[in-house]
């Protein structure tokens, strides 16, 4: 099956703040997850994809298109659901649902009542008086209603409580299920992400962590843990990101690097919570 | 351009509040004109009305997301930022028509009711005054608004123009014992409509490189 | 066929459920020729991702537990003894090992883990 969006060496240049170059590609059927700490990128990475703003380098291609022009009209097979595609704040669900009739010609509007209906949205209330999760559903519920071959996603759990949350996983997994769709979401709540994400793109400080299978990241690292007296300065040389308390310490690193390690330390595999704070703490520590 | 249509038509949606705008521009009309057949001289309150809502309303799709206006919803959907420009013109200058053209409908009524208040001739210069004043608060905040969206810059350019062009059509009507008012008038709407056709592609360039 | 995680049982997912589809094949849960879910249907019953379960189906499938037909699914293949066979030798020699390194380390003697060994199968002899 041929890749749904192929990135190369995208390269966004602002005054102070770099991001890329970053290369990543989205095959049909497929979820990927963006992670990364706040301000490393990650939604600016999204408006490039949708010709929100222009590149400095690289090259985006999106269902076969290249060109920007190519790519708006395109965008009738794309999904989106960002901080800054909301409705007008006087529209309530029927506006929505007309609106985006008018412009996509795969509207479903029946799935799309659908979703609005499990979601729980009020159909009477204005756009600016539902809460802030509300709106993220009734966004979320547009994108998912006229069958894009690509979804994307900026941070769609965030104002969701477990259960919408546990829905909002269901359905995306629901959504690729016949191989030919897929979505890419940046999110915080890596739980959700290690579990049904298939790639991952690690973003810090607008640099290209990691790209590829979230198991291929998850094996790469392991947590090695012991008491204070078992941290030596070869270990922390082998570590990244250290965390070091009273009674012990907890040290990240490569896996192959902890094989021939000395007796009495406890290794266990990493998650990715822990990898992104641990690599967090490692950045800390180099910018000192 | 279909698309520019389907824009225009989203901002016109954007427009409803509790009512949908053409009941509130019909339930006006028929408010004044039962005033004006009370006898009331109302006349100079609809201009000020009318001036005001053809002002307003063409801001609307520009901060009617927090805001933030329909930008974003428009990056996602699939138009280009061409139809985009295109389509938000279409719908200000369509609605300002309407606007204007109700103007005159409701102000030729007025003067068939009472012409010695208003001359038929001055109603409907009147009608046409307000259109070239639209197209001018149009043609110079647009690309202004294209550029940078919805804030206090394109505010006070906004702001400016109206008083810029209440100075002005001072100066012109103190001119206009030298000249014919309708020369000068002639001359006044043909500038307006340069104005805007120029100020076209100035939007659709500044549009085209901004980062939404 | 039937498949329960553990998010507690420190073994990998895929590992998991490699696990639990060859017992249930070994013991006949899963007979020669049966269907299994589809790779994505499995994905999304579990909620992980879809790179997992073609993992764990493709590891089954170099094991020769399973058949993955194009277009068709994933059918479980026709067992043969022998691969039964060292499937039970290779699991036996990992948990000997296992008991050996625990052995080790607990300074337990070899001719104790010989009686021990003795001990427990005499126990299944009787129960």
């Amino acid at each position: 099956m041929a890749d749904l969006l192929t990135v190369k060496d995208l390269t966004k240049q602002y005054q102070e703040f770099t991001l890329g170059p970053l290369s990543f590609n989205v095959p049909a059927g497929y979820i990927l997850g963006m992670i990364g700490p706040n301000g490393a990128g990650k939604t600016t990475t999204l408006r490039l994809l949708l010709d929100m703003a222009a590149p400095t380098a690289g090259t985006v291609t999106l269902n076969g298109d290249t060109t920007p022009a190519a790519r708006a009209l395109a965008r009738a097979e794309v999904g989106v659901a960002l901080d800054t595609t909301g409705f007008p704040e006087s529209w309530r669900v029927a506006d929505v649902d007309s609106a985006m009739a008018l412009f996509l010609p795969n509207w479903d509007a029946a799935r799309f009542h659908e979703l609005i209906d499990l979601f729980g949205v009020a159909k009477k209330t204005a756009y600016k008086k539902l809460s802030r999760g509300t709106q993220a559903k009734v966004n979320l519920a547009a994108a998912l209603s006229h069958d894009a071959k690509l979804v994307i996603l900026d941070e769609p759990a965030a104002g969701l409580d477990p259960i919408a949350r546990d829905q909002l996983m269901t359905l995306l997994q629901a959504y690729i299920e016949d191989g030919q769709h897929s979505v890419i979401l940046s999110s915080h709540i890596t739980g959700d992400l290690a579990r049904i994400a298939d790639y991952l793109l690690y973003i810090v400080g607008g640099h290209q962590l990691f790209f590829g299978e979230t198991a291929t990241l998850l094996d790469r690292y392991v947590l090695v843990k012991g008491g204070r007296g078992k941290l030596t300065p070869e270990l922390k040389k082998l570590g990244l990101g250290l965390r070091e308390t009273a009674v012990g310490f907890s040290l990240m690193m490569r896996a192959e690097a902890a094989r021939n390690l000395p007796a009495g330390l406890t290794i266990e595999p990493v998650d990715l919570d822990a990898l992104m704070i641990y690599y967090g703490k490692e950045v800390q520590a180099d910018a000192q | 351009m279909r698309n520019s249509v389907k824009v225009a038509q989203l901002d016109l949606r954007t427009l409803q509040i509790k009512f949908p705008w053409w009941a509130l521009l019909l339930a006006t009309d028929a408010v004044i004109l039962v005033l004006a057949m009370l006898n009331f001289d109302v006349f100079a309150i609809i201009v000020g009305i009318v001036f005001g809502a053809g002002s307003s309303v063409v801001m609307v799709p520009f901060y009617s997301n927090q805001q933030r206006g329909v930008d974003g919803l428009l990056a996602a959907l699939p138009v280009t930022r061409r139809q985009v420009v295109l389509g938000h013109y279409l719908f200000a200058v369509g609605v300002q028509c309407v606007i204007a053209l109700n103007l005159f409908v409701v102000a030729a009524i007025y003067s068939f009711m009472r012409p010695e208040d208003l001359p038929l001739s001055v109603a409907a210069m009147v009608a046409l005054g307000a259109l070239t004043f639209f197209l001018v608060l149009v043609a110079v905040p647009f690309p202004f608004l294209m550029r940078v969206g919805y804030s206090s810059a394109t505010i006070g350019i906004y702001t400016g123009v109206i008083v810029l062009v209440v100075i002005g059509l001072n100066f012109l009507s103190a001119l206009g014992d030298n000249f014919s008012p309708s020369f000068t008038f002639g001359w006044v709407v043909a500038g307006a409509v340069a104005l805007l056709v120029g100020s076209v592609p100035l939007s659709l360039h500044w549009y085209s490189k901004r980062e939404l | 066929m039937q498949v329960v995680l553990s998010n507690q049982a420190g073994v990998p997912i895929y590992q998991q459920i490699e696990d639990q589809v060859k017992t249930q094949i070994l013991n006949g849960d899963c007979p020669a020729g049966m269907q299994l879910p589809s790779i994505r249907e499995l994905a999304k019953d579990l909620k992980i991702s879809v790179i997992t379960t073609t993992r764990a189906y493709r590891d089954l499938e170099a094991q020769g537990f399973v058949t993955n037909m194009q277009g068709k699914g994933t059918f479980v293949a026709p067992q043969d003894n022998e691969l039964i066979h060292e499937h039970a030798l290779r699991a036996i020699e990992n948990g000997l090992q296992m008991a050996i390194d625990a052995a080790r380390l607990g300074g337990v003697e070899t001719a104790d883990l010989h009686t021990m060994l003795d001990t427990l199968l005499e126990g299944e002899n009787d129960g």
